[in-house]
């Protein structure tokens, strides 16, 4: 088994205080492994990104551990920390977006090495030139604008632009959404590509579960704050251990099989993922909700084969001491 | 079958600009019957947004139509343009679900106060008892206190119902869903999807339904017609489209998605440009099985069979074949 990269212990993100905040993390544990692509999914509000911008420490977590190759990265003093974080670079939802209007292609590309204080122009262009070259595209998108070119070729900047810092983990924000199916595909074999020609570690954030099937090795859902489960990609869809998986891949419209089946779905909508609150987050729309459900929260628990899930239902099935509530 | 309630016939439309025409809507064939559900299913710039403004007549001014004609109960809504009973006909007749739930509501009004003024007609006891009934149908809990409430106070999917049940509060004829669920969480959407399926059951209305996602299209839609950069270039039942397309673009979007092919399949090439159109099929240029005849006459259209039409002459040939060939 490779080496974890990134390893997260019980790390809670919270916004506001007690009682009227917001626990947008919550007492999350994983471990991304060297060299692979490592889906988080879930609907908005689940904590996605703001677990991303722990990792990155933009976010200063209330409580748990995050470390980088072993390291921890929080008691570090900044400047220090700043050096480690270097090697975990993160690509914005829309990249077209996130590029300067008025700044070319090439400016953008260097303004990163500037600010992490590659000094020498020739070292730079070197960078650059061989980043180009790797995300398939040449120099004659140095002078280019944003505004001239293709929504796929402003997800190749988007990438290059963080590549040319050479990092290890490169944490992925939606990297598809608002492109078209057909261009997609572009964008997603690239990611395969650099990691194999790179050596690279992915996050890739995204509610397309379709896309997180095909290319992520590993992957944890989210709901609420809380990790419910996390496993190898093909084992979690092919056989969802956890109630609200399991509607949330019976949610997503099929191409393939019989059409319009009955399904179980989700009903009602979401409470607040209140700081303290007491149970499991899913309980109020679980169709195996039991009484145990809301009493505590559900630890996520190894199943077996590197498989975690955080339910009781799942650790301890009906008939093994606690009834149904 | 009975009379079409909507036909938009050979329609061309012209976007002028100062310096050149786009050419955004090429010659475009749909129709719905009473009762049916039909959907527009095309990526970015296939013309799909235009199409619905011409219907709603709310095209910019600088909208030329070069040819054919939106007849609707078999009038022609484009001659009617302007007059009070086009303002009537899309005031009553036709229902329109907007793709944004957030930016459709004012957030300064009560929900109340904004569903009240698709009811002009109706004061008092009337429009209130109204209002309440439309609640129901969307199935929104408590629809009394909904009416006192604020947009802010609605999640996303609850906004979508407030805004399926104002578009249908004049009990249309007609219903128009610019990508309704788009904005929203597949879970969410799934719900959405059932409550539209069962209004559509229960009220007899028919739907235009647009959407990207050719899932969404499959479990909504009784027909489906495919667009590409203007261009209507197959219309067939849903499951056949889904199952056995026939047009080379059609097949191409269907291997796109990640569950149907084998890696990360895209179309090479871009969309053609409404401003300078490839001459006769738009799609010619990125058409693995085009010859030179496709890129000199608009391919007319054809009937594999007699519930189906595809605007390719050259449907039947195998795309890998032409390929490797």
């Amino acid at each position: 088994m490779p080496d974890p990269i990134i390893e997260c212990q019980d790390v809670s993100v919270h916004f506001g205080k007690k009682g009227v905040g917001v626990a947008a993390v919550s007492e999350v544990t994983l471990d991304v492994r060297e060299n692979e692509i490592f889906g988080v999914v879930g609907e908005s509000g689940s904590g996605k990104s703001t677990l991303a911008r722990a990792i990155l420490g933009l976010q200063t977590p209330v409580s748990g551990a995050i470390s980088l190759e072993g390291r921890g990265l929080d008691p570090l003093p900044p400047k220090m920390a700043r050096q480690d974080r270097a090697k975990i670079q993160y690509v914005h939802q829309d990249s077209g977006a996130a590029l300067d209007p008025w700044w070319s292609v090439g400016s953008s590309l260097e303004e990163g090495l500037i600010v992490h204080g590659v000094r020498s122009a020739d070292e730079r262009h070197r960078r650059i030139e061989r980043v180009l070259d790797a995300v398939g595209l040449n120099e004659s998108f140095l002078d280019r604008y944003p505004h001239e070119l293709s929504g796929g070729q402003q997800r190749r900047i988007g990438l290059a632009r963080i590549l040319v810092l050479e990092p290890q983990v490169v944490i992925l924000d939606e990297p598809t959404s608002g492109l078209d199916v057909s261009v997609q595909a572009a964008v997603l074999n690239l990611i395969l590509e650099l990691r194999a020609k790179l050596n690279l570690t992915f996050i890739f954030i995204s509610h397309d579960l379709a896309v997180v099937h095909k290319l992520c090795d590993r992957l944890a859902v989210m709901h609420l704050g809380h990790v419910v489960e996390l496993g190898e990609s093909d084992e979690v869809f092919s056989s969802p251990a956890h109630p609200y998986t399991k509607s949330l891949l019976d949610s997503v419209p099929r191409l393939d099989g019989p059409p319009r089946e009955v399904r179980l779905r989700l009903k009602g909508e979401p409470p607040k993922a209140s700081i303290g609150a007491v149970g499991c987050s899913y309980c109020y729309r679980c169709p195996k909700v039991r009484q145990d459900c809301s009493a505590a929260t559900p630890v996520l628990a190894d199943i077996g084969d590197g498989r975690r899930v955080a339910c009781f239902a799942v650790h301890a099935p009906a008939g093994d001491g606690m009834n149904r509530g | 079958m009975s009379d079409p309630l909507l036909t938009i016939r050979d329609l061309s439309i012209d976007i002028e600009t100062p310096t050149v025409a786009a050419k955004v809507i090429d010659h475009a064939n749909v129709q719905v019957h009473l009762g049916e559900t039909v959907g527009i299913v095309g990526e970015s710039g296939c013309g799909k947004t235009t199409l619905l403004k011409a219907i709603l007549g709310i095209l910019p001014k600088t909208a030329v139509c070069r040819s054919g004609e939106i007849l609707f109960e078999g009038r022609s809504l484009l001659d009617l343009w302007g007059t009070e009973e086009s303002r009537r006909i899309r005031s009553c007749d036709i229902g329109f679900i907007p793709q944004d739930p957030y930016l459709s509501l004012n957030p300064a009004f009560t929900v109340g106060r904004q569903l009240n003024e698709s009811l002009l007609e109706l004061t008092g006891q009337g429009a209130y008892a109204e209002l309440l009934r439309m609640l129901r149908a969307v199935q929104l809990p408590d629809p009394e206190g909904v009416l006192e409430r604020y947009p802010h106070q609605f999640s996303g999917g609850q906004r979508q119902r407030l805004l399926i049940a104002a578009a249908l509060a004049r009990r249309p004829k007609l219903l128009i869903a610019d990508e309704p669920t788009t904005a929203l969480d597949v879970t969410t959407q799934s719900e959405i999807l059932e409550v539209m399926r069962e209004l559509a059951n229960e009220t007899g209305v028919a739907m235009l339904f647009v959407s990207h996602d050719l899932g969404v299209i499959r479990s909504i839609c009784d027909r489906v017609t495919v667009m590409y950069a203007g261009q209507s270039v197959e219309t067939a039942p849903a499951d056949a489209l889904v199952n056995a397309p026939k047009h080379p673009y059609t097949r191409m979007l269907l291997n796109c998605h990640p569950g149907r092919s084998h890696g990360f399949k895209g179309i090479p090439g871009q969309v053609a440009s409404p401003l300078d159109p490839p001459p006769g099929c738009r799609f010619s240029p990125r058409c693995p099985i085009a010859i030179a005849e496709c890129s000199r006459r608009r391919p007319q259209p054809l009937h594999p069979s007699p519930s189906q039409e595809v605007s390719c002459p050259r449907y039947e040939i195998d795309l890998e074949t032409a390929a490797d060939a």
